[in-house]
């Protein structure tokens, strides 16, 4: 456990935030935004999601200090980017964000389960969740640093 | 006229005695070297030297706090400036592993975006040209008068994290990441060495050590191992 | 020849991957912890071998649901119905780091007619299976904007009691141990949440060594592939196909085409009410074994459990 107060909530930010390594995903193409409920649902669902990383004994440490409110407006706009919404976020590299903590993979697993019950509470469906979850999973590389 | 030149003599030496070197090699409790450890030099009953009350730059890009700890002497002037291309808001924090030490200066800083940022914002995305603020203020100034640490924050990233400490004496330093730190100009006799490290819970065992012509040399260990930084 | 040099070849890189291991186990033996950190269902089960991965097939993947930084254990219990035959299966495996993985598995087939035409009534083939897998490179599931697949290493080191079989085994040049080795490439491909794996194995197993290795037609090991492909259908949730192909060591044997030998497939169910326990249902084909005496190809069913902790 780090005395610094851990920030992973930019774990998500960053999650999102440099998925363009594969511009295969199809930009113009919303229908998975539509899908998550565009922007009004990614709001709630990120509220959701906030309670439940609070909520959950492996995440609390990671969030119960941060700027909840910054890492979840983050999380919309890198969301809405990521699955052809109309927003553009330009902020710190995942690296950068995450360098000052220690997350290991299982941290980033632990995370991905949280998003899931978060994503089935809001209905979304199975094939939807996993193809959001195909482009934030390369992400673990820039986040995943320790050991 | 003979001892007029002994006396002179004598005071040039006096004069030259004061140049003290103290050299302070620290490693932690698993014996590796320790950077990033504040080194206080106490020379109880010298003269101190007239207060220099310099700008010390603390520049914020790609995240972090740049020196991410930053020793000063009282009186001195933080000038935080931020190069990275997204506002950071600037504030003291308690310093300590619990955060039980309050700061020894309080202030909150909005500074906003750099121009050109210092490092490249993300290496996946093109740049995106943002809105920029008419009078933009990228940088401010905190005077520091009173001693002891103060922590660095920003109340957007929480994982930006840095540290001052202002020194209560004139001789002090931080040790380099061999853990050697150099301190000059120490008068001679006695002096005492004390260490600070942000993520200590304890304090350090204080060390005595004559200092005067020839280069005093201290070695010290902590009394815990702090966490790895990566670079 | 040139399978001859290349199962040398897979033989020497095994043995110096086997070197390898201790050192990749030190390199964060202290920071192990028990944990099961791995997303569900993405361990795998055990397969008959006892290595994880498919019901017939050894995956890349590492047994159980430690990750990276933490150490696994699992157990499991396998009982196989074909038409003419039983099969029991009960074991254990570990893993750590999600780079190494042993296992000991230990094969219980019950014979049942066909023992008792051949004289041997009562007659229970055991096998006792000791492996070891190494994850070579590659993640299976995080990697999604990638080709590459997690690829593993394996070895499975089979030892036989034939019983009261043992004579007849040695007079068709059968013998009663054997090493298969293999490489397995696994990938979920998470967009439309599909896994498909891919395995080479060099092996002389017949009937995946229940009939000792090697045998009268052959008595070289031979590169054998396998194929898995499953769907997820919910988290906990997976459908899919295996098929495995075989050698024929003991056809033609004194005994005609008597021991010819087949493919094996099936299609499974697997259920994994939590990170804790799996259980796996599958309609399973294993071909013909000793036709000479059971004519009719081995069809039944497959039910397995699965505990990790």
């Amino acid at each position: 456990m780090t005395p610094i107060t851990r920030c992973v909530a930019l774990l998500l930010v960053c999650w999102l935030g440099t998925a363009a390594a594969q511009t295969t995903a199809a930009s113009n193409d919303d229908t998975l935004y539509r899908a998550f409920g565009g922007q009004s649902g990614l709001v709630q669902l990120m509220d959701d999601f906030m309670v439940r990383l609070l909520a959950d004994r492996r995440m609390n440490p990671f969030f119960k200090d941060v700027n909840q409110q910054h890492v979840k407006d983050q999380l919309v706009a890198q969301i809405c980017e990521l699955t052809g919404g109309p927003c553009k976020l330009q902020g710190p590299s995942m690296k950068q964000v995450h360098n000052q903590i220690d997350i290991t993979r299982a941290d980033f697993n632990a995370l991905v389960e949280v998003l899931q019950q978060s994503m089935d509470a809001r209905g979304i469906a199975f094939t939807d969740q996993n193809r959001l979850l195909a482009k934030l999973a390369p992400m673990h590389r820039d986040i995943v640093n320790t050991p | 006229m003979f001892r007029s030149s002994i006396l002179l003599g004598l005071s040039l030496a006096t004069w030259a005695a004061h140049a003290g070197t103290v050299q302070v090699t620290v490693v932690d409790r698993d014996g590796r070297p320790a950077p990033d450890v504040v080194v206080l030099i106490e020379a109880p009953g010298a003269r101190a030297p007239a207060a220099a009350a310099p700008v010390v730059p603390i520049t914020q890009e790609g995240l972090r706090f740049v020196p991410t700890l930053t020793v000063v002497s009282l009186g001195s002037t933080l000038r935080f400036t931020n190069k990275d291309a997204y506002d950071h808001h600037v504030r003291a924090m308690p310093s300590g592993p619990l955060g039980g030490i309050a700061p020894a200066k309080t202030f909150e800083l909005r500074l906003d975006a750099a121009d050109e940022a210092a490092q490249q914002v993300d290496e996946y995305k093109p740049p995106v040209p943002v809105k920029r603020k008419a009078n933009p203020v990228r940088s401010a100034d905190v005077k520091v008068d009173q001693p002891g640490p103060i922590g660095l924050g920003c109340h957007i990233h929480s994982s930006m994290r840095g540290q001052v400490y202002v020194s209560p004496t004139p001789w002090f330093g931080k040790t380099d990441a061999q853990g050697i730190a150099t301190i000059d100009n120490v008068p001679d006799g006695p002096v005492q060495v004390n260490l600070w490290h942000g993520e200590q819970l304890q304090d350090q065992a204080m060390q005595m050590v004559q200092s005067g012509a020839a280069p005093a040399k201290v070695s010290a260990q902590l009394n815990f191992t702090p966490r790895r930084r990566r670079s | 020849m040139l399978l001859n040099r290349l199962l040398g070849l897979t033989l020497a890189s095994a043995a110096s991957a086997l070197t390898v291991v201790p050192a990749f186990a030190q390199e964060s033996a202290s920071n192990l912890r028990w944990g099961n950190g791995k997303l569900l269902l993405t361990g795998g089960v055990s397969s008959i071998d006892g290595a994880a991965g498919g019901g017939l097939t050894p995956w890349a993947v590492t047994a159980g649901y430690a990750t990276v930084g933490q150490i696994g254990a699992t157990a499991h219990a396998t009982h196989v119905r074909t038409r003419d035959y039983r099969l029991n299966v009960f074991g254990v495996a570990v893993s750590a780091n999600d780079r190494v993985e042993l296992s000991l598995a230990r094969q219980d087939f019950d014979t049942r007619d066909t023992g008792t035409a051949l004289g041997l009534p009562g007659l229970k083939l055991k096998q006792d299976i000791a492996g070891v897998k190494l994850r070579l490179l590659g993640d299976a599931v995080l990697d999604s904007d990638s080709w590459v697949p997690q690829l593993a290493l394996g070895v499975e080191a089979k030892t036989l009691d034939a019983q009261g079989l043992a004579p007849v085994l040695e007079a068709l040049g059968a013998k009663r141990r054997g090493t298969d080795v293999y490489l397995s490439a696994t990938k979920l491909l998470l967009a439309p949440g599909v896994l498909v794996n891919a395995t080479l194995r060099s092996t002389k197993a017949n009937q995946n060594g229940l009939l000792g290795f090697g045998g009268t037609a052959r008595s070289r090991a031979s590169l054998q592939p396998e194929l898995s492909v499953a769907w997820l259908l919910r988290r906990d949730l997976a459908i899919g196909a295996e098929y495995r192909s075989k050698p024929d060591n003991l056809n033609p044997s004194p005994l005609g085409n008597g021991l010819k030998e087949d493919d094996w497939a099936d299609v499974f169910v697997a259920w994994a009410p939590s990170k804790h326990l799996s259980l796996t249902l599958a309609y399973v084909d294993l071909g013909r074994i000793v036709p000479a005496v059971a004519t009719r190809r081995q069809s039944g069913t497959y039910l397995s459990a699965q505990i990790a902790y």
